[in-house]
Order: C-alpha cells, then sequence, then structure tokens
C-alpha cells in the first residue's frame, strides 16, 4: 500500500505538471512579469492591469509562487523572481514567446498525438489542415511569436558556438534557414576576417535586414528555399536547429543541396540536440516527441545523424559539446 | 572520435531558464503518459511483448513513432530499454498495468485525457473570468459531463478513490468515533471505503451513504462483503436538497467541489436535520507563503473543472461562520489532508471550551 502510494504521488506530480505549464501560461499570456517589473503589486492592481478575475488570477499567482514563479511578499501582493523575470516580454534571453507558442499555436496538436503514434504523421496537420510552416508562412503574428521564441530559448547557443568552435581557416560562413540572424552576427562579432550569408525565405530575410547591427556590412542576405538549392560560395555551412524539423527525406535533400553548394574542402556544421542512448537524459526525448506532433520532425541519436549525413555525401568527423542542449556535429564532404 | 566529446554537458544551461522549460514541456509528458495507458503498453510488455515492433502491432501503432513515446518514457523511468527498441517494465512502470493492486492507469486516463486537455486548454478564461474550462471547452459541467461519458467517469470515481485510499485508515485512527455510536453519515461518500473502514473500526456505529444512484451498486457490494450490511445503508439523494438525519456528518473531499454558496447550503442542510449535529470535514489546507502544497496546484485543478477552490484554515472558519457552525479543531491524519471537526454555533455546550487549540500541522508529507 506504501509503495502503490508513492507512485500514486509521483504519477499524479508528474501530470500535475500539465497544470503547471498551463499556469505558467497563463501568466506569460497575461503579461503578469511585466506587470511586477517595476516592483511588487497588489493582486487587485495586477487583475484590474491585466484583465483578469481577482480570485482566479490570486489562486493562479499563489500556485505559481509554490514552484518558485513569483513570491507573495506580503498577503495578496508577489514580486518577481529569478524564474519569473525569464517570461519578462523584454529579458534578453524571455522564455515568454516560447510559453505562448507551445500553448497556443501549438497546443491543440497534442489533443491529437494517439494520431502520430498510430500514422507516424505529423497531429498539427492532421487537426489544422495545413503543415506547421505554411501556417507560419500566413500568420504574421504566429511567425513573429515563433522567430522570437526559438531566438529566445536558444540566445545563448550563438555565443556557445562562436567559443567552442575553431573557424580558423574558414572565409565565408551560410548560415542556413538562418533566421533572425542572431548566430551570423554573434560569430562576424568575435571573428573580425570571417564573412557572413543569412539564408532563408525571402520575406524572413527581408525582416532581418534592417535588424542587422555593426557586423551587416560583412554580411550578405539570400532569400530562398532550402529544399531546392543553398546559396555557393561558402566555405563554412551551419545549418542551427533545422534538420530537427524534418523527417528523414527532407532532410536529405537539405543535406544534399549544401553539399552541392560548397566545395569538396568545405565544412558542414549541425546544431542539434543528440538523443542519449542511454535514455538518461529526458528533454531532447520530450522534444523530440514535440517534432513528431508538430512537423513530423525528429531529434536523433548520433548514429541516427551518422545515417542522414551518409546519405548526403557528407562524413560526420566530430561532435562538440557546446554547454548547451544542443551539440555540434561537424562533418565533411565524404571522399570518393 | 573520441568518446569523452560525445559527454554531454548541461553546465552552462541557465538553471532558471533549464528549470522554467522543464515546467513548461511536462504536459507533455502527461500526454505520452495517456498514449501508453490507453493503449495498454504496459500490460503488453508485461505479458512479454517486449520488442516495439511486437508492440506495435498488437496495439496497430506505427513502429517507430511509438519507440519514441517508449523512450521518452524510459528516460522519466517508466521503461528501460534492455536491447535496442526492447523494453522491460521498471517497478515505476508497472504501476501502469491495468490489473494490478495499486494500478495507476484510470488515474492516468482520468488526469491526462481529452477532458483535461481541452478543460486546461481554457486556462486563460478561468483566469479571466473565474468560470471553469469544462464549461467553457464543453458548455456543460464536470458531473454532467461525466454523465454523459461513462467510461471517463469509471476512471474519475477509481482515479478519486485511489488518490485517498490512505487517508481512510488515518481518519479512523486519528479521529475518535466512540462517542458517536449512533449514526455516521457520509455525504458523497461514493463507493464507501471511509464510510465502511471508520464502521468496522467502531462496531457499536451505524452508517448510512448518500451519493447519487450511479455509486449505489459499488457501495453495496461492499457494505455487503464486509458484512456490513445490518448497520450500513446506502441511502440515494442529493445533499443540496436535503440529508438523512445523522449525529456526526463526513464530507470527504466534498466541500472543495462547491462555491462557498453551495457549501452554506450543504451545511444548512445538516443542520436542517439534527441542529446539534457536528460535522467532520475531510480537506487539505492551503499554507499561507510561497510554501509547496501540492493543494495550491490542484485548486487550479478545482478552477479548471469544478468552480470550486481549495482553501486555507482562515476560509474554512469564515466559511463555517457563515453557514452558523464554528471550525473546533483541526485533526492531523498524516496524510496531505486533515480532518476539520465542525460544531453547529447553537450547541451551546462547546462554547466555553471553545478555541480549541488546533494542533500542529505537518504539512506536506511528502
Amino acid at each position: 500500500m506504501a509503495k502503490r502510494s508513492i507512485y500514486a504521488r509521483e504519477l499524479v506530480n508528474l501530470m500535475a505538471g500539465h497544470w503547471v505549464a498551463r499556469a505558467v501560461y497563463a501568466a506569460a499570456r497575461l503579461g503578469v512579469a511585466d506587470l511586477l517589473e517595476a516592483g511588487p503589486q497588489h493582486v487587485e492592481v495586477l487583475a484590474k492591469k491585466a484583465n483578469a478575475h481577482e480570485g482566479a488570477l490570486y489562486r493562479l499567482l499563489r500556485a505559481l509562487a509554490s514552484v518558485g514563479v513569483f513570491t507573495e511578499t506580503e498577503p495578496n501582493t508577489f514580486s518577481m523572481t529569478p524564474k519569473a523575470e525569464l517570461l519578462c516580454s523584454d529579458h534578453p534571453n524571455s522564455l515568454r514567446p516560447l510559453v505562448l507558442l507551445w500553448n497556443e499555436l501549438e497546443y491543440s496538436a497534442w489533443d491529437d498525438i494517439v494520431h502520430s503514434i498510430k500514422t507516424g504523421e505529423c497531429a498539427f496537420e492532421y487537426r489544422t489542415g495545413s503543415p506547421f510552416f505554411d501556417v507560419l508562412e500566413k500568420d504574421m503574428e504566429s511567425a513573429r511569436i515563433f522567430r522570437e521564441a526559438m531566438a529566445g530559448a536558444s540566445r545563448l547557443i550563438p555565443l556557445a558556438i562562436s567559443e567552442v568552435y575553431d573557424f580558423s581557416g574558414c572565409n565565408t560562413i551560410v548560415d542556413v534557414g538562418g533566421s533572425h540572424g542572431n548566430l551570423v552576427s554573434t560569430i562576424l562579432s568575435t571573428h573580425p576576417d570571417l564573412k557572413g550569408v543569412i539564408f532563408d525565405l525571402p520575406n524572413v530575410v527581408e525582416s532581418v535586414k534592417n535588424k542587422m547591427g555593426d557586423e551587416a556590412s560583412r554580411c550578405e542576405f539570400a532569400g530562398g528555399d532550402f529544399f531546392e538549392s543553398v546559396p555557393g560560395g561558402g566555405d563554412l555551412y551551419i545549418l542551427s536547429r533545422i534538420i530537427h524539423d524534418w523527417d528523414d527525406e527532407h532532410s536529405i535533400k537539405i543535406l544534399k543541396n549544401c553539399r552541392n553548394a560548397m566545395g569538396s574542402d568545405g565544412k558542414l556544421l549541425l546544431v542539434e540536440i543528440i538523443i542519449d542512448t542511454n535514455n538518461e537524459s529526458s528533454f531532447g526525448n520530450w522534444l523530440d516527441l514535440h517534432m513528431l506532433v508538430m512537423q513530423g520532425g525528429s531529434e536523433r541519436t548520433e548514429a541516427e545523424y551518422r545515417r542522414l549525413l551518409d546519405a548526403a555525401g557528407f562524413e560526420l568527423t566530430r561532435i562538440i559539446p557546446t554547454g548547451q542542449w544542443q551539440n555540434i556535429i561537424e562533418a565533411v564532404p565524404a571522399s570518393i | 572520435m573520441s568518446s569523452e566529446a560525445l559527454e554531454i554537458t548541461q553546465e552552462s544551461v541557465d538553471p532558471a531558464q533549464e528549470k522554467i522549460l522543464q515546467l513548461i514541456s511536462s504536459q507533455w509528458l502527461a500526454r505520452s503518459l495517456y498514449v501508453v495507458a490507453k493503449l495498454e503498453v504496459a500490460d503488453l510488455v508485461a505479458d512479454g511483448y517486449c520488442s516495439v515492433t511486437q508492440l506495435a502491432e498488437k496495439t496497430q501503432m506505427h513502429p517507430n513513432s511509438l519507440y519514441r513515446v517508449i523512450r521518452a518514457l524510459a528516460s522519466t523511468g517508466y521503461f528501460t530499454e534492455v536491447a535496442p527498441r526492447e523494453f522491460e517494465l521498471t517497478p515505476l512502470g508497472t504501476s501502469l498495468r491495468k490489473d494490478v493492486p495499486g494500478t495507476v492507469r484510470s488515474t492516468i486516463l482520468a488526469l491526462a485525457g481529452q477532458l483535461q486537455w481541452e478543460s486546461w486548454g481554457e486556462t486563460l478564461h478561468s483566469v479571466r473570468t473565474g468560470e471553469t474550462g469544462v464549461k467553457k471547452a464543453f458548455g456543460i459541467s464536470l458531473f454532467d459531463y461525466l454523465g454523459e461519458n461513462p467510461e471517463e467517469a469509471i476512471w474519475f470515481n477509481e482515479t478519486m478513490e485511489s488518490s485517498h485510499s490512505t487517508e481512510a485508515p488515518a481518519v479512523a485512527r486519528a479521529y475518535d468515533f466512540s462517542e458517536a455510536e449512533k449514526t455516521i453519515v457520509d455525504l458523497g461518500g461514493g463507493s464507501g471505503d471511509l464510510l465502511s473502514t471508520i464502521l468496522q473500526a467502531y462496531p457499536q456505529a451505524k452508517g448510512v451513504l448518500l451519493d447519487l444512484a450511479h455509486a449505489a451498486e459499488q457501495a453495496n457490494e461492499r457494505f455487503e462483503s464486509l458484512g456490513l450490511s445490518g448497520r450500513c445503508t446506502f441511502v440515494k439523494g442529493n445533499f443540496f436538497e436535503s440529508v438523512p438525519k445523522a449525529d456526526v456528518y463526513i464530507l470527504s473531499h466534498v466541500i472543495h467541489d462547491w462555491t462557498d454558496e453551495q457549501c452554506i447550503t450543504i451545511l444548512e442542510n445538516c443542520r436542517q436535520a439534527n441542529p446539534a449535529a457536528k460535522v467532520l470535514i475531510i480537506e487539505m489546507l492551503i499554507p499561507s507563503g510561497d510554501t509547496f502544497h501540492p493543494g495550491k496546484i490542484i485548486d487550479l485543478q478545482m478552477l479548471a473543472l469544478l468552480g470550486g477552490q481549495e482553501r486555507t484554515k482562515a476560509e474554512y472558519a469564515a466559511l463555517f461562520a457563515r453557514a452558523g457552525y464554528t471550525l473546533a479543531q483541526v485533526v492531523s491524519i498524516q496524510s496531505r489532508a486533515c480532518v476539520l471537526e465542525v460544531i453547529p454555533d447553537s450547541s451551546g455546550s462547546t462554547t466555553d471550551s471553545y478555541p480549541v487549540a488546533m494542533q500542529t500541522q505537518t504539512g506536506d508529507d511528502s
């Protein structure tokens, strides 16, 4: 009986994670962290400003405070904690856009996870009738949240890559699917001799162009579709968290286009989570299921990346940890 | 390539960021447990269908996708991958099986199914308005929903019962029912677990269980099998309308389902039936401050599903006062919940001794 109670309790706690996640979402959507940035606030004031029900908002914040998001400094008065700061819109590593993405556009697809497991197809398309990236192309607000979510959740990745990877001997890097341009601008800012190319869909590149800082003079912007072709002229091609969005067939197409664009002495870097085959680290596994549900993509093991690269004419040379969830997977054109 | 290069370190990951990412991705775990529970994967593994190929064939699922779900649950401790794409159950995973003592399958189906997912999809509406997510998502109340979905109702009832199953003996031990050797009435007592446990410990006491018709069969079977039929009966009824006469009323995890006004109606019906009867209310008390207590999270479940709420001791005392009752003492029962002994104001005899010293709460026992 005692054992059963422990397991049941552990399990209920795990499932209550769904409720906590939704609570974090409600606070993020209502902008509570932004309202608390200037200092502690009474819940009555917060409810008015956030257009919420005072009693319900109090219960929400009390529950969040019990898991370290916000703190109740005086009865009914809440203030910030380090975790809550990450929900502020203007925090450099803000997770607010990611929380909104997972809980709005992406939430309902998880209702149909059984469909994904049954068919291997993505639940998002089954649910909404459109592939994920098609929705982003049509819905500018969702596209903005998606870009900000990816940027906020990975703000530390560009810095980590520019620190751990040795760029010597390299002249031009091409960031394939470079989106907001953070990776290229960070690498260029610490490597004054490098030039960069940001390659993404034409409308994405257009919106990024104007936001580039001092590094813009060493940077080219190229619009296109990586399923058709990738710009030539680079000696280092980077695909940062792109391949995990796609199934093997699509991934190989992108990789082959990179292979065709580069010379035989070029290099390719994939920045991706590597699934731990001992099943000891779980976050990558959850993201893996999220990729399945949303896009039909997947997180992969080292062996799976090796096979994928091999099929596209590359040879995996090394894996470099970055101190982030993601690793750098380096590959070179396979010798014939 | 050296093997050290593969060691994945996460030292530089911002700890606050990591924590938030874990919090917000945990909803996917709930949904994955649901898939495995629904497909009865744990039972199949226990029956020897260990490889993903066999499991996918049995459940008619897509092998690689099923593999990815089970792998994710293996990384959370439910399965072990003993050979590539072959799984065994861990002790924790064994509890996912259907017909084992301590099964948690119905708990998963009740807490991570469509009802929960869609009701919690309306969290923002609940926080904006104070209305339940169930109402917004399905247009009806939780109990009406369960009435229309009998399979989900069974999971739901089993979940409620199993999550309180250790409480019944604790209540029988912690509270002295010997002075109440007349009639104990358990309002909303479900299948009668608590009432029958108390009656077994107090052979002089008589019991009445009041609940909606759907609970009758299970409760009567239980009373019969325990030889309690002679002094324990099931009465079909609705505590918002009227309640049978008793010396002691029990409301175990009932009050938190309802708004203050609805709770007052229940208590007034108790007073109507016997103005001198005590009421024992079994509920969690929400501690103040930022202290973690599961009740604070379950409170949001009340908001999403029922329109009720978890309450602090002060909130309970205020609620009872409005109904003409006084909170006389709080008895710890070595559980997350405790027994609130509530006496009618007009009974007079106890007013001299009030306030009774409150027993210290042990808090969360996890």
